[in-house]
């Protein structure tokens, strides 16, 4: 395997570098499939100096130099695209990468094993169910635990809290604080909460954030909950191209953060009963659907389902996961968050 | 010239830099070049005759160059079939009646697509033919590698390891042929731009230097799908055909790819739903066949045989030329009456067409069989999966019913 890995490696050196991650001057194109001087010096007039930086560069951006042409701009991005060494790196590489990445827990045992060790950073994450069924629980627990130290399952960094239906209470925040042992006060100073009123409201935020979590590690995104709006600004078929599309460009966002900061970005979303299921669905109705549909399910990548259990009892499955077998567990909203349920009511079951 | 760097990249211009800007300003493509009289080319881009007829020319003979370079184009007809059967290989799906549904497999030097709604096992089937790419084919060529474009989550580096570690087929093999991690290279992808630059200009080369064999993109619907505003009215018809030129030239530009390094390309595609309008045709059709058989039979008996009228049931619209009609045909979803919830594959049919073959992934629920109570819900406990061809350039239809296991994807015996 190591011979195939020096080999894969050895294409960098083909070309002009002048060493490992020393970048090629432009000039070093000059010559290569008709590219003259003047054409290369026009490419340094407009501020790109080396080969990588044409290479990373969109056709559109450098169409716009002064006198390059499409041809000249696209003939000089296949040249520099030969020499720089490419985005794509190997699955080793990056299974040592996703291996490094933390998951926050979310403070119960069960729920964590059924998870693999609890909220996977880097990814969105969606938790669907009907009302009372702890999806808002859950994200006030992980808004504490997220900021533990790392070797308690936490993500020692920040939360952001976008809340859209106005159930965001700080009071929560202080017994799960308490029960992990962190100070109330810092617990919430630590919280960013912003509450938006409408789609757009909510897509700006989005903005806000990454300002943000350039300045501070933040490790944990929560939208509680991500379609309730949409739900209220768009009405009716007529505007559900538009919303959809809405939506899609949120979760692209949503993705891109979690990308670029590893961050965990949890969203909830709320269930509707279906009512156009067919003749059969008179009878038997099927079970509650997670709103948004398509775009929202293509977008997440891990979807929980949520259901209410006995008493203080809720049931999690996997609905959707690409590493996650189908499966669910028990978990229990305690005074203090998310918890294991009691054997008592394990028992009951 | 406004498409001659699609038609022809390699074309070189430097002898009629001259008369081009001319002619792409005025908007002279490729086709009108070749097609039109000179002088009337001439005449728009307001260029001299005798160079536009020379490019002309030269376009001809870089067109005919291309052909010419075609495997056995100089051999006789038998030794270029030959030809053509020793390049047809396909890419095992680890599974041998999911093979022998597709025909071997997927096949190299075509563009196939996969397409399903959220957990229906997309990305696992992309998943095994990651690591079956890099098997050794009979004749023991070198092992090739593979890439994965990801626009969704990243490539889930964990399911690919316990692929590997799990599926017979994959772990009895000598650790020499074994397919590898190392052997898979991956890139991640947030906006179309992104996507058209490395497809463009970084996976060429990236084949080249690789040895790859599959070239997968899970998914590549992400991004338009969020990028072209519909807007208002207006806006949405501009914006949509944009998108289908857009998404014409990626088609041809991956359909390019696969044939001239003859490697696999898989997109995995994912769905919206399908609304119907809320049938006018059925509604007319009921009133008028109760006007018009109210006076001629007063018996009672007559509702009770309007629902034994199957006419306006087989068609979905009037015209069966419409693409309502006919798209039941081509998306996988549709052709069975005994599935209401249906699905279209996105990015419509201009996608469609840039394809060789289409296979869609279904997922019904199973629920619990027993007693419930009225208004309750019923109980989901699990899914069943098929695996449908819906067309395809090399194998008929069908329809195989798989699941997921800790070994990637294997079919079931019923």
């Amino acid at each position: 395997m190591s011979a195939e890995d020096e080999q894969s490696q050895s294409g960098y050196e083909d070309g002009l570098a002048g060493g490992p991650g020393a970048p090629t001057p432009l000039a070093g194109l000059e010559g290569i499939a008709g590219l003259t001087k003047r054409d290369i010096q026009l490419f340094v007039d407009a501020g790109y100096n080396t080969v990588e930086s044409v290479a990373y560069t969109p056709k559109k951006l450098l169409e716009t130099i002064k006198g390059v042409s499409e041809q000249k701009a696209t003939k000089i991005l296949v040249e520099a695209s030969k020499l720089v060494p490419m985005g794509f790196t190997t699955a080793t590489e990056m299974h040592q990468r996703r291996s490094e990445l933390i998951s926050i827990t979310t403070g119960s045992k069960q729920l964590d094993t059924l998870l693999a060790g609890g909220i996977e950073t880097g990814s969105i994450t969606e938790l669907f169910g009907e009302f009372r069924t702890g999806k808002s629980q859950i994200c006030h627990t992980l808004a504490v635990t997220c900021q533990l130290p790392f070797d308690m399952g936490g993500g020692e960094g920040k939360c952001l809290y976008i809340d859209t239906e106005g159930t965001f209470r700080p009071v929560r925040l202080l017994s799960v604080a308490d029960r992990f042992g962190l100070s109330g006060e810092e617990v919430l100073d630590n919280v960013a909460y912003a509450r938006a009123y409408n789609s757009d409201h909510q897509l700006q935020l989005l903005n806000q954030a990454a300002q943000m979590m350039t300045e501070t590690r933040f490790s944990l995104l929560i939208v509680d909950s991500a379609t309730s709006l949409y739900r209220t600004d768009f009405m009716g078929r007529g505007e559900l191209s538009n919303r959809q599309t809405h939506l899609a460009k949120f979760m692209r966002i949503l993705q891109r953060l979690a990308d670029e900061f590893g961050i965990a970005v949890v969203i909830t979303n709320q269930v509707v009963a279906q009512v156009d299921g067919g003749p059969s669905a008179m009878f038997n109705p099927d079970p509650k659907k997670p709103i948004g549909g398509n775009i929202i399910a293509h977008a997440s990548t891990t979807r929980l389902s949520l259901k209410k259990g006995r008493g203080e009892t809720r049931i999690c499955k996997i609905y959707d996961s690409p590493c996650l077998p189908e499966a669910d567990c028990m978990f229990a909203i305690t005074e203090a968050g998310i918890n294991d349920p009691s054997p008592k009511e394990l028992e009951k079951d | 010239m406004t498409n001659l760097l699609t038609v022809l990249p390699d074309f070189d211009v430097a002898d009629f830099s001259h008369i081009i800007p001319s002619l792409e300003r005025a908007l002279v493509s490729t086709a009108d070049l070749l097609s039109l009289d000179a002088l009337d080319v001439a005449k728009r881009a307001q260029v001299p005759p005798g160079e536009v007829k020379k490019l002309a020319q030269a376009v001809l003979d870089a067109l005919h160059a291309e052909l010419a370079q075609q495997p056995g184009r100089d051999q006789d007809l038998d030794g270029s079939r030959r030809g053509l059967a020793d390049r047809w290989t396909t890419i095992s799906t680890l599974d041998h009646a999911l093979d022998f549904a597709l025909g071997g497999g997927v096949a190299r030097g075509h563009l196939t697509e996969i397409v399903g709604e959220s957990a229906a096992g997309k990305t696992q089937f992309l998943l095994t033919l990651l690591l079956s790419s890099q098997l050794r084919d009979s004749e023991g060529g070198p092992q090739r590698s593979a890439l994965y474009i990801s626009t969704e989550a990243p490539l889930q580096t964990t399911r690919l390891t316990q692929i590997l570690k799990n599926h017979p087929q994959l772990s009895s093999l000598p650790p020499g042929q074994k397919p590898s991690l190392s052997r898979v290279q991956s890139t991640h992808i947030h906006d179309v731009e992104a996507q058209e630059h490395i497809l463009r200009y970084q996976v060429p080369v990236a084949i080249q230097r690789h040895n790859v064999g599959l070239l997968v993109i899970d998914s590549i619907a992400a991004n338009y799908r969020a990028e072209f505003d519909k807007g208002g009215k207006s806006k949405s018809v501009e914006a949509l055909a944009k998108r289908s030129q857009h998404l014409a030239q990626i088609g041809a530009l991956l359909r390019n790819l696969a044939q001239t390094h003859n490697i696999a390309v898989v997109v995995a595609n994912q769905v919206a739903d399908r609304f119907t309008t809320i049938e006018p045709s059925t509604f007319t059709a009921t009133s008028q066949s109760t006007q018009a058989t109210r006076p001629a039979s007063p018996m009672p008996s007559v509702p009770q045989q309007l629902p034994s009228q199957p006419a306006p049931s087989m068609l979905s619209t009037d015209d069966p030329f419409a693409i309502d009609h006919q798209q039941r045909f081509f998306t996988g979803w549709g052709d069975d009456p005994a599935i209401t919830n249906l699905k279209t594959p996105s990015l419509g049919l201009t996608w469609t067409n840039q394809l060789s073959t289409r296979v869609a992934l279904l997922k019904e629920p199973i629920y619990e069989e027993k007693a419930y109570n009225a208004g309750d819900e019923r109980n989901l406990i699990g899914w069943k999966r098929s695996c449908k061809v819906v067309f395809s350039a090399w194998c008929g239809e069908s329809k195989t019913d798989f699941e997921i296991w800790e070994g990637g994807i294997r079919t079931t015996s019923n």
